[in-house]
């Protein structure tokens, strides 16, 4: 015995009763000898620090949660993600059988998906009756026929086992079509030798990260090129799934499309990117079959890529996994599985299938009936088809609503008895009790089948869960295999040299353009507010109050609240006013409004964002949600306005600390750059004409001139470039045409100008070279300005009663005309890099020779 | 007899499209009752187009205009031959009864044409249902039988219904078109244990040779319905001119019901308020003359 002097062993585990079938203690006193290493470890803590490992490891999910919690409307978001620190161990013995078990089932049902889209031998034989095969919503007719290389439906895909026994793992359901889970089995890993590292000092665990490489080499090894563009294909329905897919993208370097950004021509399938259409080699689909093309599978929603499907049938794209992978999934053919496996590889079944009753014959239906509380029913399939042949909706998932559906339609459903499998520890609020697990284990087909040395542990669950693309995330566990149990086996295919990198889509660019552009229009709006707040209008007598309605007209202008602008007087009460202009998220240029937008449209671009970015923006949109419900009081809206411009500033910083400076970060920089040329038009456009119609140069510092530097963050500039107070044509000049002040017209388009030019463009680069000379064109016009050219000298400027020879009309007329311009141009960089009509109007033009 | 087939498809656009694909099955096949002798497809704008046989063996065409475009016309022309092949007596003299073991013993091979499909659901109307294929009946006249029925009950009317209407519209209010008819003969049929499939196609509307009724079903594209007998032959009945499918029928495409054989379907970008026309025209031709 031995004991540690700092730390008082505590049995943790005295009252721990696992049962007969424990995997841990199943003589009640010594721990098996694979977990002996971690119980002493264990041992080695007192109970207040186990407490405390688990606080770190909750924190740890919770930062990791945040980014796939849904908003949704609860403003307390409430992450179920929840990590055990006690991990699954899977003894040597039972690694061995379960990786070969499970290779050998993946390919036995890959044998059968090619069987069944072809000649359909095993039901001519009648090994599988065919109705079992024939009736599954997810074989789509439209597949037959095409080729799928190697026979390979589905290359990566996962199954879930429960150990019945003294380390009998039996297989419950595969999840061969679209396997879900792998981002949670990386991070958990991570996340726990994070906050428990001595865990891992006793053992040799074999490491998981590196199967993310496995998975991109696989797909990489689909086409021969030799740099193949390879993309991810979502839904782009955000939540859980959506988190894993930018997670894999982020980890693997590709790009995530939507159908949306793919279009079909020629039989060939192209990305929309900025410098037009790039094709695509391979896609990892984690769209269901039925929604990648909606020519040859007609949905309700057109959702897909129109004509994907023929492009596959001409070979010229690969599909990861093939469509139609989803028969392997039926759930009815667990009772065939050992049949399958010996009817293609002719051999004996290394890992069984749990018990399972089909609802379509009658005398099983009986035996479900007899036993029906220790059953669990399941429908043949999760796909959407599933649920429109039954009614036509998805259930809730509650156990009664699915045995009222399978008796209504028996064909569909099947039945497992709910198991006991083998339990472990499980920690929570300060002990250990046991807990049934399941696995799920992951897999990698190719020349090399490759097994995950380890896996997703998670809490069995009595009911079924509709959402294949979903777990229940609550007691999550590590699973580890002994690191000397582990070939290395090499990579399929070495990673290609760099040099050809692929152009960002077309989507992804917009969202970031617009994200920039929102950010900065909502930072504008709050420091412009906050601006006119610190002037204290509500302390103003009526004559002052004139003097500045202008300008606070100007914000709402810019801001797209044109009724504002025909009021001659101010409102008596300018509350409501300010409150829209921050709160009112119907209105669409509120800052709540545009912070949302930004939001939003990062959202389905998360492979591109930073964690730190993302935390930063969901917490100022959870912020102002909380404030638009409270009641409106001037010194709220004033603190708050002060909290989005340095929030703003802060996710700037933190993205130009922790985004890659690529071209999607440019994009943003073009958004912000072009948002704050436009602020600061259509702030001068109706401020500057209505202060020169009462400009005199008086003796005194001009009241509104200032203020209207003060808006635009200019009033130190112009002390430092000028060194005397506000004269408006110097005010004008230098927020029109200031070379380094960062709110002037001039540098905001130069700035755009640039990076216009770092874009990755070759090929059809002369496109972005148009845009920069039309900003280059609009720099021209801004020379040629009346106000800016009447150059008057000092004297004359400052002698009293001096007053400007330009009309207000005319300086209004030019700044209109150049608002519209900028606008022109925003169609310009949508028409090139966004919607590539450019690309395509190429119509041949006919012509007769005289 | 010898017909020229021209069916034209013409989509203009109120805003420039873009982003057009479409996959089209206007490719008459070749079978045991028809040759195809000759056969064009012309697109406008003129674009590369490809093709595959589908599952249940029809030709299909696709192909994409990517660029923005006003219109688009397809014309697809055909030479076809057609000859009248009937079941012999003794397969349409067979019991329903023994017809429906014959078809028990084989459901593999028929299963998807027995089964319920978006536009074919079963187990509707037991009363209807129940009213045809007595056990003792002949198959041939059961058929018939049916056939009659569907033409003598239902009311041929255009623009009352379209291809999302349910059958049990269709037979409450007692009219629809063509494909209504298909779709409502194979509920029935599927129901009874019968092998049916949805086939799309044209007619001759009317017989030059002949002072003879117009049939219902021209200047577009017909539908009517093949019936799977004992012995392994198709048979074509047609509901809506209460008539078995003949020389003057063209086959295009068969599938479970009108969503395995739409002659053009596709997708496009842009205002969605194009103008459709559709011409169908049948010619019959002097047949050589034989030597």
């Amino acid at each position: 015995m031995s004991t540690h002097a700092s730390d008082i062993p505590v049995e943790h585990f005295r009252d721990y009763r696992g049962g007969a079938q424990d995997a841990v203690f199943d003589d009640q006193t010594v721990p098996s000898p694979d977990y002996a290493p971690i119980v002493d470890v264990l041992q080695g803590c007192s109970r207040s620090n186990l407490n405390l490992r688990q606080k770190r490891l909750d924190r740890a999910v919770d930062e990791l949660g945040l980014q796939f919690s849904d908003m949704g409307e609860k403003a307390t978001h409430s992450n179920p993600w929840r990590l055990d620190f006690f991990p699954l161990v899977l003894p040597a013995d039972q690694w061995k059988r379960i990786s070969a078990g499970v290779v050998q089932r993946a390919l036995a049902f890959n044998a059968y998906a090619t069987d069944l889209y072809g000649p359909q031998k095993i039901l001519r034989e009648r090994i599988v009756p065919h109705e079992v095969a024939l009736s599954d919503p997810a074989l789509l007719r439209q597949l037959s026929g095409i080729e799928v290389p190697h026979g390979e439906y589905s290359q990566f895909g996962a199954f879930d086992l429960v150990d019945t026994g003294g380390g009998n793992w039996k297989i419950v359901e595969h999840h061969m079509g679209t396997p879900f889970g792998i981002s949670h089995v990386l991070q958990n890993r991570r996340a726990l030798s994070e906050a428990f590292p001595e865990l891992y000092q006793k053992v040799e665990v074999a490491p998981v990260a590196g199967f993310s490489t496995y998975l991109l080499e696989m797909l990489r090894a689909q086409s021969n090129q030799s740099n193949p563009h390879v993309l991810l294909l979502t839904s782009g329905q955000t939540g859980q799934a959506y988190f894993e897919e930018a997670f894999i993208a982020r980890h693997m370097g590709i790009s995530i499309a939507q159908p949306g950004d793919l279009l079909v021509r020629e039989s060939r399938v192209f990305l929309k990117t900025i410098r037009g259409l790039e094709r695509v080699d391979v896609i990892y689909r984690r769209v269901e079959s039925s929604g990648l093309d909606p020519i040859a599978v007609p949905n309700r929603w057109a959702n897909g890529v129109p004509g994907l499907i023929n492009v596959v049938r001409k070979g010229n794209v690969a599909i990861v996994n093939a469509p139609g992978a989803g028969v392997t999934d039926n759930r009815a053919l667990l009772r065939y599985s050992d049949q399958i496996i010996k009817y293609y590889l002719r051999q004996a079944p290394i890992l069984k299938s749990v018990e399972t009753f089909l609802l379509s014959d009658q005398d099983q239906r009986a035996h479900v009936g007899d036993y029906l509380d220790d059953m669990v029913i399941k429908p043949v399939q999760d796909h959407d088809a599933l649920w429109q042949k039954c009614g036509g909706k998805r259930p809730n998932g509650s156990a009664i609503e699915m045995e009222r559906l399978a008796k209504r339609f028996p064909n569909y459903f099947v039945a497992q008895p709910s198991l006991n499998p083998t339990q472990m520890p499980h920690f929570k609020d300060g002990s250990f009790s046991p807990q049934a697990v399941q696995l799920r284990a992951y897999y990698i087909l190719g020349a090399e089948p490759i097994v995950l040395p380890g896996g997703m542990a998670r809490l069995t669950t009595a009911t079924h869960r509709t959402r294949r693309l979903t777990i229940s995330t609550n007691g999550l566990k590590d699973v580890w295999v002994a690191d000397d149990l582990v070939e290395d086996s090499e990579p399929k295919r070495r990673p290609a040299a760099t040099g050809s990198r692929f152009s960002i889509g077309s989507r992804v660019a917009e969202s970031l353009y617009w994200a920039g552009r929102y950010l900065e229009r909502a930072e504008n709006t709050a420091r412009q507010f906050n601006t006119l707040e610190k002037l204290r209008w509500d302390q103003m007598g009526h004559a002052e109050q004139q003097t500045y309605w202008p300008l606070l007209q100007s914000v709402a202008a810019a801001t797209g609240q044109t009724a504002v602008v025909k009021l001659k007087t101010p409102p008596r009460d300018t509350l409501k006013l300010s409150h829209s202009l921050l709160l009112d998220i119907n209105e669409g240029a509120s800052v709540f409004a545009c912070i949302r937008s930004a939001r939003n449209g990062l959202e389905h671009v998360r492979e591109v964002i930073s964690p730190e970015c993302w935390e930063v923006l969901e917490e100022m949109v959870l912020d102002l949600r909380q404030e638009s419900k409270l009641r409106v009081t001037r010194g709220r809206l004033r603190s708050l306005s002060e909290k989005v411009v340095s929030e703003v500033a802060r996710f700037n910083g933190t993205a130009e600390r922790t985004l890659s400076h690529d071209d999607s970060w440019q994009f943003y920089r073009a958004g912000v750059f072009f948002e704050r040329a436009l602020g600061v038009l259509s702030l001068l456009e109706v401020a500057l004409p209505r202060i020169v119609q009462t400009y005199q140069a008086k003796d005194e510092e001009s009241a509104d001139l200032t203020a209207l530097l003060r808006l635009l963050g200019s009033l130190d500039a112009y002390r430092r470039e000028f060194r005397s107070r506000a004269y408006v044509d110097r005010v004008a000049r230098l927020i029109i045409l200031g070379k380094s002040h960062p709110s002037s017209v001039s540098f905001c388009l130069r700035n755009l100008h640039y990076v216009i030019g770092t874009l990755s463009m070759h090929g059809e680069g002369s496109q972005g070279k148009e845009i920069q000379s039309s900003i280059t064109t609009l720099l021209d016009c801004l020379d040629d300005f009346s106000i800016t050219k009447s150059e008057g000298s000092m004297d004359e400027i400052s002698s009293p009663g001096y007053s400007l020879s330009i009309a207000p009309k005319q300086i209004a007329r030019e700044l209109t005309t150049m608002t519209e311009e900028l606008g022109l141009l925003h169609k310009q960089i949508d028409d090139v890099f966004f919607n590539h009509q450019n690309m395509f109007a190429r119509e041949p033009t006919l012509f007769e020779l005289g | 007899m010898r017909f020229r087939v021209s069916h034209t498809t013409q989509y203009k656009y109120s805003q420039p499209a873009s982003e057009s694909f479409a996959e089209l099955r206007v490719w008459p096949q070749s079978n045991s009752s028809q040759q195809v002798l000759e056969r064009r497809l012309i697109l406008k704008p003129e674009v590369v187009v490809d093709h595959y046989v589908d599952y249940y063996g029809n030709n299909v065409e696709f192909f994409s205009v990517p660029y923005r475009h006003n219109s688009l016309t397809v014309t697809s022309v055909a030479e076809v031959e057609t000859t009248k092949i009937s079941p012999s007596e003794s397969v349409l003299t067979t019991s329903v009864g023994e017809a429906r073991q014959i078809f028990n013993s084989a459901r593999y091979q028929h299963f998807e044409f027995l089964q319920p499909s978006s536009l074919v659901p079963l187990d509707q109307h037991k009363r209807i249902r129940k009213r045809f294929f007595r056990q003792a009946e002949e198959i041939g006249s059961a058929l018939l039988a049916l056939n009659t029925w569907i033409y003598k009950s239902f009311e041929y009317q255009s623009g009352v219904t379209n291809i999302t209407t349910p059958i049990s519209q269709i037979v409450a209010e007692r009219r629809g078109v063509c494909q209504d008819f298909a779709h409502l003969m194979l509920a029935i049929l599927r129901s009874n244990g019968i092998p049916s499939r949805y086939v799309s196609g044209y007619i001759e509307a009317y017989d030059p040779d002949l002072v003879d009724p117009e049939m219902i079903g021209a200047a577009a594209s017909h539908a009517w319905v093949e019936v799977y007998l004992p012995g392994g032959m198709w048979w074509g009945l047609d509901p809506t001119n209460n008539q078995t499918a003949g020389e003057r029928h063209v086959v295009v495409a068969v599938g479970r019901d009108y969503n395995d054989v739409a002659p053009m379907r596709g997708t496009f970008k842009g205002a969605n308020d194009q103008k459709l026309n559709v011409m169908v025209s049948l010619e019959r031709k002097k047949e050589p003359a034989a030597i």
